[in-house]
């Protein structure tokens, strides 16, 4: 028959000896994995990376540079095991870029860290740095997690930077109902000077009261 | 009302017997399991698995869920109460002939493009690995199949292996014994021409199936074991194993089954797992019998 019989060196049920690496340090690790030749070695790298929680900006700047679709996936993956704040920040930050396949890739990683990315949203939207802030924007609406509405409302109430109220304002123009018109007409009372605001929030409000009379 | 005062009777005596374990250390050995297995428990499991932890300790002696852990971390050296501890968290339910489908598709179509993607002079065997393979069912099906379906598996050299996270169950497949419930789905010749009764109710499967699996152990969400299996598999059984892991692992579970299979191999999971809600590495092939997943050649 041609079944192949047992192998006779190996003691059936031993646990094969683990293919152990040297481990490799991060900085040699993202070296391979933005110039290693083979794809295998890139998907190594970036999956090795996954035990170094802080190379994500790396990773996600690497995602970046990345063609190949296998590679691509395995540094999606190592963003998602990371899942820290930095992880979904970076991925976020990817949901602007001009390439439809890596904002996709970005857009299934961040609803895969599901609660993770909802727990960091919270903290993006604390951080000083305005541009995190609107990264944190960008993953609410794409998580539409169930505490999306507290945290737009939040942002438009008191985000001091009005490029972060604007990206709230731009989510509720596709998301927002009746319910959100009074806290994007709040906002715009407070840049008064801003003419795109006033033009932001008005299709922002029209569209809403649409929404809810649908 | 006498209802009510049983049943509190019944908790409050469950609990003086066994040390309670407390929400955060429950929490501190749930991440730890997940970290060495991949493996979440849900809250529906926690009975399930407080009982089973609480079998470990009073095995071990220890008298909290925290010492138990620090022992784990740093005196388990071995691994050895670690895998006792695995062996008796997994859900090994398993059957012959489960999701008998995806065999049929795997002798109609998926064998017959393995082998014609084959260079005429290729001398390595077809190489199929059962992994998670519980207590044997499964990479006996598949040799049953084979040698009873394929037509054309005297012509090709073909190895199975067989792979579990846990040993114990290892040590049942490799015996092969199994009862009634085990082989109720085969047929009465199949049962007559590969098993041995041995009593009522308990049936051994041949020598000759026995010694055509080969079980090696392995942790599918540890890296440094699956490197050892890269590009050795023409198709992958992983059937019912992702159900109990969460987004994260199941992701990188499915990347090293990918880095498993060679060129144009294929992997078949369980009913419940769709890979397209995990991962877009693949190539989804429907055949006439069943739906797999196909490593893109190139
Ligand atoms: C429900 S059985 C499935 C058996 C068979 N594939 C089937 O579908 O009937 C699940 C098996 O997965 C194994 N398992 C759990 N975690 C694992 C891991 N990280 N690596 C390998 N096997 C694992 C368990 O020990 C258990 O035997």
């Amino acid at each position: 028959m041609a079944l192949l019989r047992r192998r006779a060196s190996a003691p059936a049920m031993v646990a094969d000896e683990p293919v152990e690496r040297a481990p490799r340090a991060p900085e040699a690790l993202l070296a391979t994995l933005r110039s290693g030749a083979t794809r295998a070695e890139r998907r190594e790298a970036a999956l090795d990376l996954t035990a170094m929680p802080e190379t994500a900006g790396a990773l996600a700047a690497a995602l970046d540079e990345e063609d190949d679709p296998s590679v691509r996936d395995a540094i999606v993956t190592a963003l998602i095991a990371i899942g820290t704040g930095t992880a979904a920040a970076g991925l976020a930050g990817l949901l602007r870029s001009k390439d439809a396949a890596l904002r996709n890739a970005a857009i299934e990683a961040l609803q895969q860290m599901g609660e993770a990315a909802g727990e960091h949203v919270e903290r993006l939207l604390a951080s000083p740095d305005p541009d995190l802030r609107i990264f944190a924007v960008n993953v609410i609406e794409v998580l539409r997690h169930a505490s999306a509405g507290v945290w737009l409302r939040q942002v438009l109430e008191e985000d001091p930077e009005v490029n972060v109220g604007l990206a709230a304002v731009e989510v509720l123009t596709q998301l927002g109902g009746p319910e959100d018109v009074p806290v994007l007409r709040a906002f715009a009372g407070r840049f008064p000077n801003e003419p795109f605001v006033d033009f932001a929030v008005d299709l922002a409000c029209r569209r809403a009261i649409a929404a809810g009379a649908a | 009302m006498s209802d009510f005062v049983d049943r509190t009777q019944v908790a409050s005596t469950r609990q003086a017997a066994t040390p309670a374990i407390g929400e955060e250390e429950f929490l501190r050995f749930q991440d730890f399991f997940y970290r060495k297995t991949g493996i979440v428990f849900g809250a529906a499991k926690r009975y399930f698995v407080d009982r089973r932890l609480v079998e470990r300790l009073a095995a071990t002696g220890f008298g909290s869920l925290r010492a138990y852990l620090l022992h784990l971390r740093f005196e388990d050296a071995e691994g050895e109460e670690l895998q006792r501890l695995i062996n008796a968290m997994t859900v090994n339910e398993t059957y012959f002939y489960r999701e008998e489908y995806q065999f049929r598709c795997l002798v109609s179509s998926i064998l017959p493009e393995v082998v014609s993607a084959r260079a005429a002079a290729e001398k390595r065997p077809v190489r199929l690995w059962s992994l998670p393979c519980s207590t044997g069912e499964e990479p006996y099906s598949l040799a049953l199949q084979l040698l009873e379906n394929w037509r054309e598996v005297d012509r090709y050299d073909v190895e199975i292996v067989a792979s579990d996270i846990d040993t114990q169950v290892l040590r049942q497949a490799q015996a092969g014994l199994y009862d009634d419930r085990a082989v109720q789905y085969l047929p009465a010749t199949i049962k007559a021409r590969h098993f041995t009764r041995i009593e009522q109710g308990r049936w051994q499967i041949s020598e000759d199936l026995r010694g055509s699996v080969d079980f090696v152990q392995v942790n599918l969400s540890d890296r440094a074991a699956m490197r050892r299996h890269q590009g050795a598999f023409d198709v992958i059984f992983c059937r019912n194993l992702l159900i109990y892991f969460d987004d994260a692992s199941r992701r990188q579970a499915v990347e090293a089954l990918y880095d498993a299979l060679r060129p144009g191999g294929f992997v078949c999971l369980g009913h419940s797992e769709s890979m397209s809600r995990i991962s877009s590495l693949f190539t989804v092939r429907k055949f006439p019998d069943a739906i797999v997943y196909q490593k893109p050649l190139a």
